[in-house]
């Protein structure tokens, strides 16, 4: 016998074999079984979940000479045996995509008149229905409105969306659902064992899970591996010829984002590049495996919802717990942003590195939400217990406590834990610079922190000078008071602790208010350097 | 005389009173069609013969005469049809002189003869033909159903096919369904062939009706509003699936959405569902649905949610998602409004 594809072979021939689909079987049994069958059917549905299949065998089973008790069509009488066999005259397959002029519809309009020859009805199924031109529709719909009671409409359509609501409104309408994975793998059992061929349950659910619900794509997946296996079906195979394998590069690259190394993840850039990937569809990939994460995150039966095999949802699942969902969502928009920017780059590559960057570095980013999630990290830390505040050891008694005999030289406030922490480091010197470039970090952390007195007394301040340890922070005349409020202990003493904090040194703030020179003076002094001083009159 | 609805004119039929000229218009094309359908089977013996079908855009007055004057055939009685009665309304390139003519005609039409106008959509109620038939003869406006006259129709339907339908599972039916008559009936044979049982169950209505993107839609808001991101991302899926636009969900989120912001809104300033619905005109159903739906937020919230919906949209439409990731800025919008 000549080979013949799976998907034609395992073709269902009764309704027992339309799987999934339990809702439409039984409605049209009940309508055959008390004889109640609309004139016009519309079967919707995407590639694959039975709709040419069922509408084939309801047109046996109205036709059958001998029905069985359910409905079945016998499959053995004559009617049968020549729809099967696709010769049956009033039978008629019109494919839509192919036939979509009003003059292919007036054609049949016209054969719609006549009788069936030998059988009790004339069944049209008409594929892909969404394919007619508008003319054609409007053809159709008188004879659609009342046809003949000997005829019987199955419209199929993969695209309801592109059906004209005249004709939907004609036709008795059925969803065929996208079959379930197990039902699938069930299938796919059956025809495996009976075809001879070992496969394990693994192996047959990946095949089910990437054909995303249509039998006939599962059944070509099949067909082909059971081309390239001797009667065992591995599962690595499957995975491979799918090119399902899980990409590495990806979640390495996921991996050290999560843990903020902003080297290892643009080394394994650098490696992708090397690779010879074309950079904007790795931005897209890396798009989607952050999606396939948030999914992960938020479904309970993830599998429906994301195309992989059962190994790599597993590592999604994995790696998902090193997230929480918002530092997700934030990937997703730093990606698509990235993208987006990229399309319109010759330097794509630039581009994905300070996004990885940009996500790996939270710091320097201000936004509400990364605060927000920057708080929920600090609250993490804190309910795991693992706050850095070092005890000393013993070893170091001495030195802490010489330190703390110079400390109290210095000023007469108690020391508060934190402090005593950095009384490590080896030296307390910081330079103008460090503190100027660090002055927003503490604001924000103020900020953050809730502490809004210090953090509004403190914002209008400039540093003015730095002295070894010692910062000079200056105020306009204006904010006098801001000088004398942080010079209250409290004030002063958590002001000191965030600058000591962020700069990782033990340092001590001044204050002071800068008096207001005379600003027309300094205005003429200016004038007269850049005009020269002979162009400069001052007329008092 | 003027006929309000769909039994009254049956009540007509069933007298056999009907004679003279009639007109039945209106927006609701399912009743409109019925109605013909109930007219013309008046006619027992030689509906080729006694049945004369006219269009009405494109009509002389003589042709209405010829078939007027013309005795029926083996009947005592005749219907001449005259469909699409364009000029009822103030059809270009009718003359004034045609309506003047034909109303006068109708005044003297022969015995036997029932003059059957039918137009969709509205009729112009100073057009001369109008007023002569409403005062000699019958004038039918068959308007889109609601509220309590739908769930009657709909309710006997269900019966004419055997079975019986509780109230709730009415409602649930209908809103699922949609409002178009000829659908709904469609549906009503769909439920009726799938129960084996007579009382017809939620279950039933879940495993057949085909699901308007308005009920899915629907859902999924009702499972954003119990913050359950898992079923609606599962819902845009299926929707997806189905290849609906996402702009056109994104639409009708954003409709529902408002929709509860409003409602919230009336419910803050005390106002009873029946008051509310006088405004919004809302499926029952849906009303009580989305009174409890909103009873979750406060209008701040909501006010939040539609802005996350604007920012979708704006992007969406911007272009800052390409094609392939429309899918999953609607499904981080989902999460977004879950939160």
């Amino acid at each position: 016998m000549s080979y013949m594809a799976l998907y034609r072979e395992w073709r269902p021939k009764t309704f027992e074999d339309v799987i999934g689909q339990d809702h439409i079987v039984k409605t049209i049994k009940n309508q055959i079984n008390s004889n109640r069958i609309p004139h016009a059917y519309l079967f919707c549905g995407t590639r694959g979940t039975g709709k040419t299949s069922t509408a084939k065998i309801l047109s046996k089973a109205v036709n059958c000479l001998s029905p069985g008790d359910g409905g079945d069509p016998c499959n053995q009488c004559e009617a049968c045996r020549e729809i099967n066999a696709g010769t049956a005259i009033d039978v008629v397959e019109i494919d839509a995509a192919s036939n979509n002029r009003v003059e292919n519809v007036r054609e049949l309009i016209e054969d719609v008149k006549y009788p069936p020859h030998k059988m009790k009805y004339k069944v049209y199924i008409i594929d892909e229905v969404h394919m007619l031109s508008t003319s054609a529709f409007n053809a159709l719909l008188k004879t659609l409105e009342e046809p003949p009671s000997y005829v019987i409409f199955i419209l199929a359509t993969t695209d309801p969306q592109k059906v004209p609501a005249t004709i939907l409104s004609r036709c008795q309408r059925f969803d065929f659902k996208r079959i379930r994975v197990e039902d699938i793998i069930s299938r796919l059992k059956r025809i495996t064992s009976e075809n001879g061929v070992l496969a394990d349950d693994r192996t047959l659910g990946v095949v089910a899970r990437v054909s995303d619900g249509a039998m006939r794509d599962a059944l070509s997946i099949l067909d082909q591996a059971m081309s390239m296996s001797q009667g065992r079906i591995e599962y690595e195979d499957v995975v491979s010829m799918l090119g399902l394998t899980s990409n590495e590069h990806i979640f390495s690259l996921v991996d050290s984002m999560a843990e903020g190394n902003v080297e290892a993840a643009v080394k394994i850039i650098d490696e992708i590049i090397l690779n010879g990937k074309d950079i904007l569809q790795f931005i897209k990939d890396l798009t989607k495996h952050f999606r396939n994460l948030l999914m992960v995150k938020i479904s309970k039966n993830p599998d429906e919802i994301i195309d992989a095999s059962e190994d790599n949802i597993k590592m999604l699942k994995e790696q998902a717990r090193r997230f929480r969902s918002e530092e997700i969502m934030r990937a997703i928009k730093i990606m698509v942003e990235a993208e987006n920017d990229a399309r319109y780059t010759t330097q794509p590559r630039i581009l994905l590195e300070i996004a990885v960057i940009k996500f790996c570095k939270r710091e320097y980013d201000t936004s509400p939400e990364i605060i927000l999630s920057r708080i929920n990290m600090l609250e993490e830390k804190i309910k795991s217990g693992a706050i850095a505040v070092k005890v000393e050891d013993v070893k170091d008694d001495k030195k802490k406590q010489e330190v703390k005999k110079h400390k109290n030289v210095d000023n007469k406030h108690e020391e508060p834990a934190i402090h005593e922490s950095l009384a490590d480091t080896v030296s307390d010197d910081v330079t103008i610079d460090e503190v100027r470039s660090s002055w927003q970090e503490v604001l924000n952390l103020l900020k953050a922190n809730k502490k809004m007195v210090v953090y509004a007394y403190l914002e209008p301040g400039d540093v003015a000078d730095v002295k070894g340890n010692i910062i000079t922070i200056a105020f306009d005349e204006k904010f006098a008071f801001s000088k004398a409020n942080l010079e209250k202990s409290d004030n002063k003493q958590i002001a000191e602790e965030y600058f000591s904090k962020i700069l990782n040194k033990n340092v001590k703030l001044q204050f002071k208010v800068l008096e207001r020179e005379n600003t027309i003076d300094r205005s003429i002094e200016l004038a007269k350097q850049i005009l020269g001083e002979d162009k400069v009159e001052v007329i008092e | 005389m003027e006929l309000k609805t769909y039994t009254e004119f049956k009540k007509i039929i069933k007298e056999k009173r009907l004679e003279g000229p009639i007109i039945i218009y209106g927006d609701e094309n399912h009743l409109i069609d019925e109605s013909i359908k109930i007219i013309y089977n008046i006619i027992k013996s030689f509906q080729e013969m006694n049945i004369v079908k006219l269009d009405g855009e494109n009509i002389t007055l003589d042709d209405i005469i010829n078939a007027c004057e013309t005795l029926p055939f083996m009947e005592d009685k005749k219907i001449v049809h005259i469909r699409k009665a364009a000029f009822l309304n103030k059809a270009p390139g009718m003359t004034e002189d045609f309506v003047k003519n034909f109303s006068n005609y109708i005044k003297n039409l022969p015995d036997g003869i029932i003059l059957l106008l039918t137009l969709q959509g509205s009729v112009d109620s100073t057009n001369a033909v109008f007023k002569v038939i409403k005062s000699t003869g019958y004038v039918i406006e068959y308007k889109p159903m609601r509220g309590e006259e739908l769930q009657r129709w709909v309710l006997e339907s269900f019966n004419k096919n055997g079975k019986v339908i509780n109230k709730y599972e009415l409602n649930y039916f209908i809103m699922e369904a949609g409002s178009s008559l000829e659908q709904l009936e469609r549906e009503v044979e769909k439920v009726c062939a799938y129960a084996s049982e007579e009382v017809i169950t939620k279950q039933h209505i879940d495993e057949v009706v085909h699901k308007s993107i308005e009920s899915n839609i629907f859902k999924m808001v009702d499972s954003i509003s119990r913050k359950d991101a898992d079923k609606a991302i599962s819902i845009l899926n299926a929707l997806l699936f189905q290849k609906e636009e996402h702009l056109k969900i994104l639409g009708m989120i954003i409709r529902q959405i408002r929709l509860m912001y409003l409602i919230r809104a009336y419910l803050d300033e005390k106002r009873s569902p029946s008051e509310i619905n006088r405004d919004l005109k809302l499926n029952e159903f849906v009303l009580n649905n989305l009174i409890k739906q909103s009873k979750a937020y406060t209008v701040e919230g909501l006010k939040k949610l539609l802005s996350l919906c604007l920012e979708t949209d704006y992007n969406l439409k911007n272009g800052t998602y390409s094609s392939d990731f429309y899918g999953l800025a609607l499904e981080t919008l989902i999460v977004e409004l879950c939160k």
